[in-house]
């Protein structure tokens, strides 16, 4: 059990880093220490529509936190309505996919993609072991770094999982 | 003295990288004939990454990512050139 007190410190320093990431691409960030939550508006470039990307960050950097694209609300999880649509480009298979009618973000820095959140991944040893897990996906130890990933993805969508 | 110094720098690129874990640029003089793979894995060591599978995107909105095995000539990586870190590893 980390405390809150504990990821809050780790949150704000990385927070730094990513804030000129958002900066960077018309992203904005919203920090809430409180509820230990970030919040992030993300713009997708073919469309202009604005999607809503979740952290929970309770335990980390002991667990990688919960990514989820949201409603404008923040208050839903795992909508296909609410996720960017999956691209296959030049990195392999996209993160963006569905797995047991659930849409997911499919990465070792996300504690959702392990079976025991009811994610895809039972073969990564488990979300304490997320720094180690999955050599050949991609890779993100920080919330920047964490986005950028995201974001890559992201990027190569022009529509959403399912239609609004 | 000058023409010697311009001729050297005609093979060489001063390129401006960001990292999404860092506030702050950094500055890279590299010879145009380096891959960008290998420019990536010098500026991610820089930054501080362990592993992974760094790469280069430019600015734009959406960004182009870089030709990891092409060199950064072949990329068209002009001088003082702002690009970013990424990680090309997969999905799934």
């Amino acid at each position: 059990m980390i405390p809150a007190e504990h990821s809050k410190i780790i949150v704000q320093h990385e927070l730094e880093g990513a804030l000129g990431w958002a900066e960077r691409h018309d992203a904005r960030i919203e920090w809430l220490p409180d509820h230990l939550r970030l919040h992030v508006t993300l713009r997708q470039p073919e469309t202009d529509q604005l999607f809503f990307l979740r952290a929970k960050v309770d335990e980390y950097r002991a667990l990688p936190p919960e990514w989820t694209f949201t409603d404008a609300r923040w208050e839903t999880a795992g909508r296909a309505i609410d996720f960017p649509e999956g691209v296959q480009g030049r990195f392999g298979a996209p993160m963006l996919i569905t797995y047991n009618q659930k849409a997911v973000i499919c990465a070792p820095f996300n504690r959702l993609a392990y079976s025991e959140l009811a994610g895809p991944h039972s073969d990564w040893g488990g979300p304490a072991n997320w720094l180690n897990a999955g050599a050949s996906q991609v890779h993100a130890e920080t919330i920047g770094d964490m986005l950028q990933a995201v974001y890559r993805d992201f990027s190569l969508s022009r529509l959403r999982m399912e239609k609004q | 003295m000058q023409a010697e110094v311009e001729t050297h720098n005609q093979h060489e690129v001063l390129v401006i990288i960001f990292a999404p874990r860092s506030p702050q640029p950094k500055e890279f003089t590299w010879v145009k004939t380096l891959r960008v793979g290998e420019a990536a894995r010098q500026a991610a060591t820089a930054f501080g990454y362990q592993g992974g599978n760094p790469g280069l995107q430019t600015e734009g909105h959406p960004p182009r990512v870089l030709d990891n095995n092409k060199t950064l000539a072949e990329e068209h990586v002009h001088n003082h050139e702002k690009l970013e870190l990424i990680d090309t590893g997969g999905g799934v």
